[in-house]
């Protein structure tokens, strides 16, 4: 194990570096993009709202992998040369957007329809009454969930892997193939993500703490 | 719980303290089948078309169970950890072409080659800025994870840096041979480093595509591969694949699945320091 | 237009790996169930270990990718252990419904929290038995907050499920990939592959929806 930390140590690294920015990068795009999405879901124009809802619907009902495979897919029909890591962040950029749309959605329907008009009464443009007036009323309902899809998103990453992108699962099947150390690859990979993603649940489990109490108090 | 992992423990160090001739030959003449991994992505050696494996292995894999007189089953397996699920004993044979290479030797026992191929870098057709090997300088280069031609392309990475050029501008690999040509066609990689029948059936699939621009380093030979202590089955595979190189029958076979006819030694195509040799 | 009749064209040849993700997914979502009620039990158990040994597992299924614990028991352990051949495709439900039963379990762990811990008492003190107050009593308000839940559940199975196509199982996934390389386009039968997984997942997901309605207003239209 030490050996083999010591000779192949650094690809794994770089494969954990990988994967921490496709996650990151990925996560932050996504929430943005989702950010938008929702405010579209929520719009009373049909010609808005079917759109979104018809993406939203697609990507939450296909499996990562499939999507991961269909946009480099098309990248590949369309010949535009991307590195791979940057199109894996798309991927879990496209992905977390669907899922964060929903979450901002859910929360927007607990803020009172009237504190809107109140706003407007108030002079404050719409932009900025979603800043000022709801968007910090939909915190305490969307941390802690979007703690949780930061997690399922940095576990869904692994299946970047299987289109190529060297992130850390990949990094782990370059290692086996030089190494022929199956389980002990597959031992140290695992508990970089357990690391990694047991860090992000705990975090969303203390949001979530904080946010009850802060609201009780 | 414990005690089963125990007893896991305790009947693997038993399997392999025990010193029998060969406990693979046993097995499979005492189950009456044999288990055998493939890789069915590289054309035309072993392929799926129509939900079945077929190809030049299979056709051979066929041969093979005829001369053991038992049923095979066999598995569809990712190539790379395709070498270590034998060593640990997931399967008894590997039955895809596998690239005879000093590596691989020390570890794993290979049959006979039924076949020789070539190394070739693989360019979009027109494409005249690859005339040799030492073009690939500064150019985004493809492979199959874990094939030998992965260890192929680091090795033309490392000649190109140490005699002075700055070697590829990455090397970025991936999880089939097809993948490769994907990448190729769709213009994510410059050159893609494959054997000459792979590239052959690439050219074939989408013509006017692909040109091979160069070729590199000595003959390849594939072979099948079994664990070093599997004597008595790597004896038949032998002897399957002698019968069928004497008769001509694997010449004719390659020409049919090929195109083309290659050599099949019977000796001389183990590298130095090879476990079967010991 | 004509790419989307080629694409079509696809579907039928992918039906034989659709139906293998269908079993794989039916046979992995009983299995979590079966685990599920296991941890569940641990979970409430006298003893601190069993307690213990049941959050420990909860926690490593929830922090493990899938496709990494697939490769794992798939590639690693046989490996460790010396176990010789095992199958893929039962390995592949097996890793599938040992993770989903840490979810399955934590929903049905969710469910039972919000029943009133006191109607058990009270329905003892009324002479019911221990049956009876499971089926007159507990069952009927559990499961309209437990199914839909785990109707979503079986919803992340078959989003989980083309892992096994990484470990040589012929499913929807792996189906695909083997009919793009006969086609030699990795587009069209991609396409054709995510039609037949978002046609199951949206009637799981209009089945899970169709059951929060079915279950939950009953309880709301006194």
């Amino acid at each position: 194990m030490i050996e083999l930390l010591s000779e192949h140590g650094d690809e794994i690294l770089r494969g954990l570096l990988a994967t921490i920015m496709i996650v990151s990068c990925g996560f932050f795009a996504g929430a943005l993009l989702g950010l938008a999405l929702s405010s579209l879901l929520v719009s009373s124009r049909k010609a808005l709202r079917w759109p979104a809802r018809t993406f939203v619907e697609l990507i939450r009902n296909t499996p990562f992998l499939i999507q991961a495979m269909l946009l480099f897919a098309l990248f590949g029909v369309l010949r535009l040369r991307i590195d791979p890591l940057l199109l894996g962040g798309a991927a879990v950029a496209i992905y977390t957007s669907a899922y964060m749309a929903e979450i901002v959605r859910g929360a927007l329907k607990s803020v009172a329809p009237g504190q809107r008009d109140a706003a407007r009464a108030l002079g404050l443009k719409p932009l900025q009454s979603f800043r000022l007036i709801v968007f910090p009323q939909l915190l305490p309902a969307i941390i802690p969930a979007s703690a949780n899809l930061l997690g399922t998103v940095a576990k869904e990453s692994a299946f970047l892997s299987a289109v190529s992108v060297a992130e850390l699962t990949f990094a782990g099947q370059v290692v086996i193939a030089q190494t022929f150390k199956v389980f002990e690859v597959w031992a140290i990979v695992g508990i970089l993500y357990l690391a990694i993603v047991l860090s992000i649940l705990a975090a969303a489990g203390h949001f979530e703490r904080r946010l009850q109490w802060s609201a009780r108090s | 719980m414990l005690r089963l992992l125990l007893s896991f423990v305790l009947l693997a160090s038993l399997g392999t303290g025990s010193a029998y001739a060969d406990e693979t030959m046993e097995k499979i003449k005492s189950s009456g089948s044999i288990t055998v991994a493939t890789e069915a992505a590289f054309k035309p050696f072993e392929y799926v078309e129509d939900g079945k494996i077929v190809g030049f292995g299979a056709d051979l894999l066929q041969e093979v169970v005829k001369d053991l007189g038992v049923d095979v089953e066999q598995l569809d397996l990712p190539f790379q950890g395709i070498l270590a699920g034998l060593a640990a004993g997931q399967y008894d044979l590997v039955a895809t072409s596998v690239a005879i290479n000093p590596e691989r030797a020390k570890t794993y026992a290979f049959s006979r080659p039924f076949a020789t191929v070539t190394n070739v870098v693989v360019v979009p057709a027109g494409d005249d800025e690859v005339a040799t090997v030492s073009d690939l300088n500064g150019l985004l280069v493809g492979s199959q994870l874990g094939s030998s031609t992965e260890a192929i392309a680091r090795q033309i990475d490392e000649e190109l840096k140490s005699s002075g050029g700055s070697g590829f501008s990455d090397l970025r690999l991936y999880q089939t041979f097809p993948d490769t040509a994907f990448a190729l066609r769709s213009g994510q990689v410059d050159a893609i480093i494959i054997g000459s029948t792979t590239a052959g059936e690439f050219m074939a699939a989408s013509p006017d595509t692909f040109e091979v621009a160069a070729e590199y380093g000595d003959p390849v030979y594939l072979s099948w591969v079994v664990r070093p202590d599997s004597k008595e089955l790597l004896k038949s595979l032998d002897a399957t694949i002698t019968r069928l190189a004497d008769s001509g029958k694997l010449y004719e076979l390659q020409e049919k699945w090929v195109g083309i006819r290659s050599d099949s030694p019977a000796s001389g195509y183990l590298p130095q320091g090879a476990v079967q040799l010991q | 237009m004509d790419y989307l009749v080629g694409v079509a064209e696809i579907v039928p040849l992918l039906l034989d790996g659709f139906l293998i993700t269908v079993l794989i997914c039916a046979l992995a979502a009983l299995g979590a169930l079966a685990i599920a009620v296991l941890l569940l039990a641990a979970r409430r158990s006298d003893y601190w270990w069993l307690r213990g040994l049941s959050i420990g597992y909860v926690t490593v299924m929830r922090g493990l990718p899938i496709v990494v614990f697939i490769f794992l028991l798939y590639f690693g352990l046989p490996a460790l252990l010396g176990l010789g051949r095992v199958s893929a495709f039962w390995v592949g439900v097996i890793a599938l419904a040992m993770n989903g039963a840490a979810f399955v379990s934590e929903v049905l762990r969710g469910a039972i929290a919000r029943i009133n811990a006191g109607q058990a008492e009270a329905a003892g003190a009324l002479g019911l038995s221990r049956l009876q107050t499971w089926r007159l009593i507990l069952i009927p308000q559990f499961l309209p907050i437990a199914l839909p839940a785990l109707a979503g559940e079986l919803g992340f199975l078959v989003k989980a499920s083309p892992a096994l196509s990484l470990i040589t199982v012929v499913d929807l996934t792996r189906r695909s990939q083997q009919v793009a390389m006969q086609i030699f386009d990795p587009l069209a039968p991609l396409l054709a592959a995510a039609l037949l997984y978002f046609l199951l997942l949206w009637s799981l997901s209009l089945l899970s929806r169709r059951l929060e309605i079915y279950l939950e207003p009953k309880a709301q239209q006194r």
